[in-house]
C-alpha cells in the first residue's frame, strides 16, 4: 500500500517524512527539483511531498485581460496560470499528481487551519485528480516527532471541509472585492495618461488604511490648548520625594498661579496614610496577536517579521504552531515534559526546576479560544543550531512567557499618603514587591520600578522644599505603529491572526503608509477620500466585520459559502457599476495624487552640497542601478551617492546623526527595514578605498540627465 | 469654488472650505475658546501667533491659522 502525505512546506514534510519512518531517516529524492520524501514502516510505504504554501489561486474564469472590470465569474485555476512570479509551481503541481496517480491513500498534512486545510484540499482535488473526497487529515500543533506520531496514528478520516469552506470563501470573497476595486483605481488613473501606478483597496486593506487616514486627519487638524501642571517636592532623610497634585491638568493659569501662592514654603500635613495589597495575576499564554504585540514592545519588531520568525521556530519544532488565536495551554501538551525538555538548557535550568517540583501544574488561561491549535507553547526541544539572535529573542519570550503561566500571582504593596494645605491635596504613591511570583520567570519582559515612601504617620508634618507651576500643552494622538494597527484590526475583527500583518505590509508597498511611527501618504488621503464619497461601506470597518463574523459562521456551518458569496455579489455589483460610471472623476483626482507622490517619493529635502540643486533617487538606464543624483546635472554637477540595490526605497524624515543627511530606507518583504545614510556609507566606502590603496569609485553615469527625465517613473516595486 | 485654502474642491457650492480644512477650522476655534479661557482672554491675533509656533499644531490646523492671520474676517 502507498500513501501520499501532502504538507504545506518543505521543511514540515522533511518533519513528518522523519517522524514517520521506522529508522527515523526517510529517503530523500527529487524530481523536477522537488524534494520527495520516502518513509517506510512494516505495513507500508509513505510518500511526504510538500506545497509551497498555495498552488492554486482564484483567477476570472473566462477573461484573460487583467485590465478587466467588474469581474464577477471565478474559478480555481494553478497559481503558476494566474502569477509569472509563480511559474516554478507549475513542476511541483506536475510531480505530486504523478505521485498521487500510483497513491491508494491521501492525507492532508497541511497546518491545521483554514489556510493549511484549504491548500491540501486545491491540491487534492486538482492535482491529485479529486482525491479531496477520499482523504484523510492529519492535525498537530508542533512538528515533534511524538506529536507526529501521534497525529498519524489518530488520523481524521476525512478532510475537515467547515475549514476548507470557510477559507474558499475568504479567498473568493477578498478576490472580488480586491480585483473589482483596485483595476478601477489603478486602470482609471491609467486612463489619465500620467503614468501607471499600482494602486488597490480590498475587503481588509481599505478599513485598515481609513483607520490610518482617519488618525492622520485628527493629527493634521489638531490644535494644542494650553494647561498647567504643579512640580512640588518634599524631602525627608535627605531623600527627596515628587508629589502628584490632585489635579493632573489645571486648565486656567490663574489656578495654577493660585495653587503655587498658597503653597509656596508651606508645610503640609499628612491627612490619610493608605496601603493595600495588589495581587496580579500572570500573563495570559501567547495567541499571535499577543506575541507580535510583546515582540514589538520589547526587541522593535514588526508584526509580519514576528510572524515569520515564529514560523522558523515552530518549522523547526522549536514552537507550536503560532497562527492561533488561542490563549489556553491544554493538559495534553504534556506541561511537565516540556518544562523538563526547558529545564535541559543552562539559561533556564534554576527557573524550571522552580516548576517541575510543584505537585500540580496549572496554567494561567486567558478568554480567547482557537478550535483549531492551542496558545504559542515552547516544545522544550532545545535549537540544535546556533539561533539567529531574532530567533533566540523569540524563543526566549515564548520560553519565559510560558513559564511565568505556571507561576503564582505576585503580589505588590501599593501605598499612598495624601497631604494637604488646604484647600489642596498632594499625594506621594508607592509600590513595593511582596511576592515574586511570576514575574521571576518572566524578566527582563516585564517591569521591575518599585517606589519607596518616607516614613511619615498621619498628623506629620512636612515643608514643601520646592514648588512651581509647569506650562504645557495637549498633544494630538499618537500615531498608530504596525502593533497597535494590528491591535486596532484585532479588535474591529477584521482580516486574520494570519493575514493582518501581510495587509500592513501591502499598504507600505503600495505607498499609501510609510514610517514606523505610521503617517498616511497623500495617495492614501486622497484614496479614502474617494472611496468614502463614492462607497462609504467598502471602507467601513463595521462591514468587513460583518462578513468576517459571515466566514466564522461558514466554519461553525450556520451558514453556507454560496450563500455569503451570493450576497456578497448582490452588494458589491451595483457599488461597482455606480463607480465605473464615475471613472473619470475618479482618474483624474488619482492620477494628480499619483504624479505628486511619485515626485516627492524620489525627492530629497537636503539640498546637494555642491551646487545647492535637489537630489533625487534615480536608476541608472545602461545599469539599472539606483543612485542618488543632483538636478544640477545639466548645470555641471556630478555629485552622486550609492543606494541599496535591493528593497522598495523611501526617503524618511529621519536626519543621520551623525552628516545629518536624509535617511534611506529599503524596505524588503518579511525582512527587517534597512535604514541608512547614503552620504555616511559614500564616505566610508571612500576611506576604506584610500586605506586600500585602490582607485576611487567612478564618478556619474553620464546617462544621468537623461535618467532624470525618467525619475517620475523609477524605484518602484522591485 | 474651491477651497479657500488648497484650492481642492468643496463639499457644497457654497461652502468656503474643503471637508478638511473646515473640520481644521473647527479644531482652531475649540482651541481659541480654551485658549482664551487658561489666560483669561487672549486677542485672535496673538492666538494665531502663539498656536503656530507650536510644535503640535497640525499640518490643516498650521494652514488656517496662517489663513486666519491673512483674512481674519473668516473667523464669523
Amino acid at each position: 500500500m502507498q500513501t501520499l502525505i501532502v504538507c504545506e512546506k518543505p521543511d514540515a514534510a522533511a518533519r513528518v517524512a522523519r517522524a514517520l519512518d521506522e529508522d527515523g531517516d526517510p529517503r530523500r529524492t527529487e524530481t523536477q527539483g522537488v524534494p520527495i520524501y520516502e518513509s517506510r514502516n512494516r505495513k507500508e510505504t509513505i510518500l511526504v511531498c510538500s506545497a509551497l504554501g498555495h498552488l492554486y489561486a482564484v483567477d476570472s474564469k473566462t477573461h484573460t485581460s487583467r485590465r478587466c472590470y467588474p469581474v464577477w465569474d471565478f474559478d480555481w485555476k494553478p497559481k503558476h496560470l494566474i502569477d509569472k512570479k509563480s511559474a516554478r509551481l507549475a513542476r511541483w503541481i506536475q510531480v505530486i499528481s504523478s505521485l498521487a496517480s500510483n497513491a491508494d491513500r491521501y492525507i492532508n498534512a497541511c497546518d491545521y487551519d483554514v489556510e493549511g486545510s484549504l491548500i491540501g484540499y486545491t491540491i487534492l482535488r486538482y492535482a491529485c485528480h479529486g482525491a479531496d473526497s477520499k482523504a484523510q487529515r492529519m492535525k498537530f500543533s508542533t512538528l515533534t516527532e511524538k506529536e507526529l506520531k501521534s497525529a498519524y496514528r489518530n488520523l481524521a478520516p476525512q478532510l475537515d471541509m467547515p475549514l476548507v469552506e470557510a477559507g474558499r470563501t475568504r479567498h473568493e470573497l477578498d478576490w472580488l472585492y480586491g480585483i473589482n476595486l483596485s483595476r478601477l483605481l489603478t486602470e482609471s488613473a491609467l486612463k489619465q495618461n500620467r503614468g501607471y501606478s499600482t494602486l488597490s483597496t480590498g475587503r481588509v486593506q481599505g478599513p485598515t488604511l481609513k483607520f490610518v487616514v482617519n488618525r492622520e486627519e485628527e493629527i493634521q487638524s489638531f490644535t494644542p490648548t494650553p494647561f498647567w501642571t504643579i512640580d512640588a517636592t518634599v524631602a525627608r532623610d535627605g531623600q527627596t520625594y515628587t508629589l502628584e497634585y490632585e489635579k493632573e491638568k489645571i486648565l486656567t493659569i490663574a489656578e495654577a498661579e493660585q495653587v503655587v501662592k498658597d503653597c509656596k514654603n508651606a508645610f503640609l500635613e499628612v491627612e490619610s496614610a493608605d496601603s493595600r495589597n495588589v495581587q496580579q495575576s500572570p500573563p495570559y499564554p501567547f495567541d499571535l496577536s499577543n506575541l507580535q504585540s510583546e515582540a514589538f514592545k520589547h526587541f522593535g519588531y514588526t508584526p509580519s517579521r514576528t510572524l515569520a520568525i515564529a514560523e522558523k521556530l515552530y518549522l523547526e519544532a522549536l514552537i507550536s504552531y503560532p497562527r492561533t488565536s488561542s490563549q489556553k495551554l491544554p493538559p495534553d501538551i504534556g506541561y511537565s515534559e516540556i518544562l523538563h525538555g526547558i529545564a535541559t538548557m543552562a539559561q533556564y535550568r534554576t527557573l524550571a526546576s522552580k516548576l517541575t517540583i510543584k505537585d500540580s501544574l496549572r496554567p494561567t488561561k486567558g478568554p480567547k479560544d482557537d478550535p483549531a491549535h492551542p496558545a504559542v507553547y515552547p516544545t522544550g526541544a532545545p535549537p540544535r543550531r546556533h539561533l539567529i539572535q531574532p530567533e533566540a529573542n523569540l524563543l526566549d519570550i515564548i520560553i519565559k512567557r510560558f513559564m511565568s503561566a505556571f507561576a503564582e500571582a505576585s503580589l505588590r504593596e501599593s501605598s499612598q499618603l495624601t497631604l494637604k494645605k488646604e484647600p489642596h491635596r498632594f499625594f506621594l504613591r508607592g509600590t513595593r514587591l511582596l511576592k515574586e511570583g511570576w514575574t521571576q520567570f518572566y524578566r527582563p519582559y516585564t517591569s521591575d520600578e518599585f517606589q519607596k515612601l518616607p516614613d511619615l504617620k498621619v498628623g506629620d508634618k512636612i515643608p514643601i522644599t520646592r514648588i512651581k507651576d509647569s506650562q504645557k500643552f495637549t498633544e494630538p494622538p499618537p500615531r498608530y505603529n504596525p502593533s497597535s494597527l494590528l491591535r486596532k484590526m484585532e479588535e474591529e475583527n477584521i482580516g486574520t491572526k494570519a493575514t493582518r500583518a501581510e495587509i500592513i505590509e501591502i499598504l507600505y508597498r503600495r505607498g499609501y503608509i510609510k514610517n514606523i511611527r505610521i503617517e498616511a501618504t497623500p495617495l492614501a488621503l486622497k484614496i479614502i477620500n474617494l472611496l468614502n464619497k463614492y462607497c462609504p461601506l467598502i471602507i467601513d470597518p463595521k462591514f468587513t466585520a460583518r462578513l468576517e463574523t459571515s466566514m466564522d459562521n461558514i466554519q461553525t456551518l450556520q451558514t453556507s459559502r454560496s450563500h455569503v458569496i451570493a450576497e456578497t455579489l448582490d452588494h458589491l455589483r451595483p457599488i461597482m457599476l455606480d463607480l465605473i460610471a464615475r471613472e473619470d472623476e475618479i482618474g483624474s483626482q488619482l492620477a494628480e495624487v499619483v504624479v505628486s507622490q511619485r515626485i516627492a517619493s524620489l525627492t530629497f529635502d537636503y539640498p546637494c552640497s555642491q551646487c545647492g540643486s535637489q537630489l533625487k533617487i534615480i536608476r541608472s538606464r545602461t545599469s539599472g542601478k539606483r543612485f542618488i543624483g543632483c538636478t544640477g546635472y545639466e548645470k555641471g554637477c556630478r555629485f552622486t551617492l550609492p543606494l541599496p540595490q535591493f528593497g522598495n526605497l523611501s526617503i524618511t524624515r529621519t536626519s543621520c546623526k551623525i552628516c545629518g543627511f536624509q535617511l534611506v530606507q529599503a524596505r524588503t518583504k518579511g525582512r527587517r527595514p534597512m535604514t541608512s545614510c547614503a552620504r555616511c556609507y559614500s564616505n566610508k566606502t571612500r576611506a576604506n578605498a584610500t586605506e586600500s590603496s585602490t582607485p576611487a569609485a567612478p564618478s556619474t553615469s553620464r546617462k544621468a540627465t537623461d535618467d532624470l527625465v525618467e525619475a517620475a517613473s523609477l524605484v518602484k516595486d522591485q | 469654488m474651491g477651497c479657500s485654502v488648497c484650492g481642492q474642491a468643496t463639499e457644497q457650492a457654497s461652502a468656503d472650505l474643503c471637508l478638511t480644512h473646515a473640520r481644521a477650522l473647527d479644531s482652531v476655534r475649540q482651541a481659541y475658546e480654551a485658549w482664551a479661557n487658561a489666560f483669561g482672554s487672549i486677542g485672535r491675533a496673538d492666538f494665531l501667533k502663539r498656536v503656530a509656533k507650536q510644535q503640535g499644531t497640525g499640518k490643516n490646523a498650521r494652514e488656517i491659522v496662517e489663513f486666519l492671520q491673512q483674512r481674519p474676517e473668516m473667523w464669523k
